[in-house]
């Protein structure tokens, strides 16, 4: 084990003697060190009704999480919530995604960090009238609701602070012309079942660099991913479908592989 | 006394406000945001949540609601994060994509024990529960429309064990009214803090329903027309509660006023159910037209059957509308015909099934 697998033994630890629930403990056998347990899937989480993935009790949000292979449960705790580093610190943020969960969860993480944020809703018009009413100052996103900002955007006279672009996946063209219109753009890897776990500033060949809170490993040419702290239901060797090529510097830097 | 063009400069203060002097601690704040319509452009406002008003500290556990707008799935958060001070709360705000077959085991598993949102969208929502999980729902909180007949009926059948409330709100202000459980549907009482009033009430009592309350930052907005239909109900609720009103429904769309007449969709909805035999469903334009500088109220009448509709059907159709609609405490359409009041009925028989986005506007005045 290395250090960054060390420091996550106690939620290892945690999780394998949890009278909550059973769900990683007969996935992992007898396993009871974090080098030895297996990676879990998207399957397992599909499979198991989130009654039987559930570490704790706290009040928060339930979502629905759809991909073509299945659909589940996943909840998050506003404590949760409010620890994710989805976006940054801003006056009057705006949250303009696609998927409703995400953008009443990144919603409720800008009210947890003491924002108020505007929610765009689905109808593009409607969402670029009301951010300019609301003298937007950030925004969290995904490539699909930036796109229909732009009218907003040629509008202003002033580039607004950041934008965040959040997703599993980036098109770097097409999110070029965006960099004008805010002094940072920032990339965030994000999972609606797993929270945010890397990110990077915009370039045209932009280098991810894993979150404080989460361990990213590279296995078989896939992120699987680790978050430290004790989730509702727990993010722990979870084998994702992004493929990455780590570029071999000391923080775990990485880049997508476009496949 | 102030309509939406009003409501839109008192909007424009409560953002001046907010971002001349933003405050210190945010939670008890909000964004208040109308879906604009074709004719009127969205409103944006601040807000103000009730949090010191105790209508927080208790409810379901396990909450399953329907989304209307984004902005009313975030207040569902906001007011489950302020549930979660007194007691453990979640929430599942369901998006219309999800209501699939797919998602009956993940209803009976997240087994909610609390519903809310809107009646007509709940009702279907009610297709994708088990029975199980709709037994297991012991409160449902219909917002955002009232609720017909029909409609709470299904409902009832639907969540056999909810006890039922309701609560009156609109998107640019928030919430206004809520029932007790003393008060039959569609009547509420004010919210700590709000005034509601009836401007030139009818022999009935009915008229346009005003409110006055603050929205944020001591801004108020006064008597503000809501274009919503109500009546003051007297004597103190058995809750002690010293006001009710009630909501008869939304002025041109469940309740149209035309000609001295008041035509309430609730009463063509008993109509046609009892005459199911002739057509399946209907909708009703009403209008005022000039006949030769005499202007008179004039309804069309659109009916559907699938095979269609014959000539004795229309007949009758028309005679059951003239002689059982009473239009006013008094006379039905038939006497205000026979009056000149009125142009006689004019029913059109269509050969397609209405569009379903139709449904809930049955009764449509046309201008
Ligand atoms: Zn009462």
């Amino acid at each position: 084990m290395n250090d960054a697998q060390s420091a996550v033994q106690d939620l290892v630890d945690a999780v394998r003697t949890s009278d909550a629930s059973a769900f990683y403990r007969d996935m992992w056998g007898g396993a009871e060190t974090f080098s030895d347990i297996p990676a879990v899937s998207r399957a397992e989480f599909i499979a198991t009704p989130l009654s039987r993935r559930r570490y704790k009790d706290e009040s928060g949000l339930v979502k629905v999480v759809r991909y073509p292979e299945g659909v589940f449960l996943s909840e998050w705790s506003f404590d949760d919530i409010q620890k994710e580093q989805w976006g940054e610190q801003a006056r009057r943020p705006m949250v303009y995604l696609s998927n409703s969960y995400e953008a009443v969860e990144k919603s409720m993480w800008c009210r947890e960090n003491n924002m108020i944020p505007l929610i765009g809703e689905k109808m593009a018009e409607a969402s670029v009238f009301t951010a300019s009413k609301y003298r937007i100052d950030a925004l969290i996103t995904d490539s699909r609701s930036l796109e229909k900002m732009l009218p907003f955007f040629t509008a202003s006279t002033e580039p607004i602070s950041s934008i965040t672009v959040i997703g599993d996946s980036f098109n770097y063209e097409q999110l070029a012309p965006y960099s004008r219109f805010a002094r940072r753009i920032r990339l965030l890897l994000i999972l609606p079942e797993t929270g945010a776990f890397a990110d990077a500033p915009y370039s045209s060949a932009p280098v991810f660099s894993p979150l404080g809170d989460s361990l990213v490993e590279h296995q078989d040419g896939v992120l699987v991913l680790t978050k430290r702290r004790l989730l509702t239901t727990p993010i722990i060797q979870y084998r994702t479908d992004i493929a990455t090529h780590p570029v071999g510097d000391p923080s775990g830097g990485f880049t997508l592989v476009n496949r | 006394m102030i309509d939406r063009d009003g409501f839109a400069a008192l909007a424009e203060q409560t953002l001046e406000h907010f971002f001349l002097t933003p405050p210190a601690d945010t939670e008890q704040y909000g964004i208040g945001v109308t879906s604009g319509t074709s004719r009127s452009k969205v409103l944006v406002a601040m807000r103000e949540y009730p949090v010191a008003q105790g209508i927080f500290s208790s409810g379901p556990g396990r909450m399953l609601s329907t989304r209307g707008s984004l902005s009313t799935a975030l207040n569902n958060a906001v007011f489950t994060k302020f549930r979660s001070r007194h007691f453990n709360a979640r929430i599942l705000t369901l998006d219309r994509a999800d209501y699939a077959a797919d998602i009956m085991p993940l209803l009976s598993d997240f087994a909610p024990d609390g519903i809310t949102g809107y009646p007509h969208i709940m009702s279907q929502l009610a297709d994708y529960m088990d029975a199980g999980t709709r037994d297991g729902v012991r409160s449902a909180e219909y917002v955002g429309e009232g609720l017909t007949a029909s409609l709470n009926e299904n409902l009832r059948r639907s969540f056999p064990r909810a006890k039922v409330s309701m609560a009156y709100m609109a998107s640019e202000i928030g919430g206004i009214g809520r029932s007790c459980e003393f008060l039959p549907e569609n009547q509420y009482h004010p919210l700590s803090g709000v005034t509601v009033e009836v401007l030139e009430p009818d022999d009935t009592g009915e008229g346009e329903v005003l409110v006055s309350k603050t929205i944020a930052f001591g801004i108020m907005v006064r008597q503000y027309r809501l274009a919503d239909i109500g009546r003051i109900k007297p004597g103190t609720c058995r809750c002690g509660k010293p006001v009710t009103f009630e909501i008869v429904g939304r002025l041109g769309r469940d309740y149209v006023r035309l000609a001295g007449a008041t035509f309430r969709r609730d009463l063509f909805d008993r109509i046609a159910t009892a005459n199911a035999e002739l057509f399946e469903d209907y909708r009703i334009e009403a209008f005022l037209e000039n006949d030769r500088g005499i202007s008179r109220g004039k309804l069309i009448m659109k009916v559907y059957k699938k095979g269609g509709v014959g000539d004795a059907s229309i007949r009758k159709i028309n005679e059951r509308f003239l002689t059982g609609l009473y239009v006013t405490p008094t006379q039905t359409l038939g006497t205000l015909v026979k009056k000149g009041l009125f142009s006689p009925l004019e029913i059109v028989v269509v050969e397609q099934p209405f569009p379903d986005e139709t449904k809930e506007a049955k009764i449509v005045q046309r201008i």
